[in-house]
């Protein structure tokens, strides 16, 4: 079976399938729909929220000496360096030591 | 140009939402009620209640809506959702397939093609039906299949390659005259 038998039948589908007319469907629809939907309420809710806090966030962090912090953070990424290292050597030593017991 | 159904998604969440999602329903009703005539044989009462407690269920969860999968598959999901719900209370749904050609266009080339077309798909298995109306008619991909119909891709493309054989088959004597027309 080839594509184009796979065509002409999806294709025969689409041209003769007539249209419903809506004949007040859709007005029937929208005089049953709820008020409206609620949930956007609290969407509205989030981003108030979410706007408060990052105000709040910008201002304190203008207040606050940000040096300290910054020195600690340095600090703190030399010493995740120095273990890093230290790993890649004990996992190099793990994987060196049998073939180099052999050669000896 | 006309808007994207995610366009007035969006625009249907904010405060002319009404006016929105009555263009969304006003877009997909004839297509969604000519399918859930076909999920209920030919039921146009059914399927119009249907189509009408598809669209309200689809207002209610529209702020749920992530667009992860597109807007017309997760509103025919809610709509088979719907039927099936409604399959399970009245089984079996009584068979009205006369209530097809109360659409309107006609011609006798239109109405002998699809006659026979419903003769054909009454021979497949009701889940084969739905998944190869589904493919055919409505032009959903597997995966968007599966989405609606809650089953494995696998089933799903089982379920369309076999039937589509069969209803090539049986309805082959058409298929010259298709051809012909070069598109």
């Amino acid at each position: 079976m080839t594509a184009h038998d796979d065509d002409w039948l999806a294709r025969a589908l689409r041209v003769h399938e007539p249209r419903i007319e809506d004949r007040g469907f859709t007005q029937r629809v929208m005089a049953a729909l709820p008020p409206a939907p609620a949930p956007r309420v609290v969407k509205e809710k989030d981003w108030i929220v979410l706007t408060g806090a990052a105000t709040g966030s910008a201002i304190a962090a203008s207040q606050f000496p940000l040096e300290p912090f910054l020195h600690v953070l340095v600090e703190a990424a030399q010493i995740t360096w120095i273990g890093a290292a230290l790993m890649l050597a004990c996992m190099a030593g793990v994987l060196l030591a049998e073939p180099v017991r052999r050669a000896l | 140009m006309d808007a994207s159904d995610e366009q007035l998604v969006a625009r249907a969440l904010g405060p002319d939402g009404r006016q929105a999602f009555g263009a969304l329903v006003e877009r997909h009703q004839s297509a969604l009620r000519a399918t859930l005539r076909r999920f209920t044989h030919g039921n146009a009462a059914l399927a119009d209640d249907l189509a009408q407690e598809t669209f309200i269920r689809a207002y209610r969860a529209l702020a749920a809506f992530r667009g992860d999968s597109g807007f017309r598959t997760w509103l025919y999901r809610i709509g088979y959702r719907c039927f099936l719900s409604e399959a399970r209370r009245h089984e079996p749904l009584t068979e009205e397939v006369a209530e097809h050609h109360a659409l309107t266009g006609d011609g006798a080339e239109r109405r002998g093609f699809m006659e026979d077309y419903e003769a054909a798909l009454g021979q497949l298995a009701p889940a084969q039906r739905d998944a190869v109306h589904l493919a055919l008619q409505r032009g959903f991909s597997h995966p968007e299949i599966a989405d609606i119909m809650g089953l494995p891709i696998g089933t799903v493309k089982t379920h369309v390659l076999r039937g589509r054989q069969k209803l090539q088959e049986l309805l082959s004597d058409w298929q010259e005259g298709f051809d012909h027309d070069g598109t």
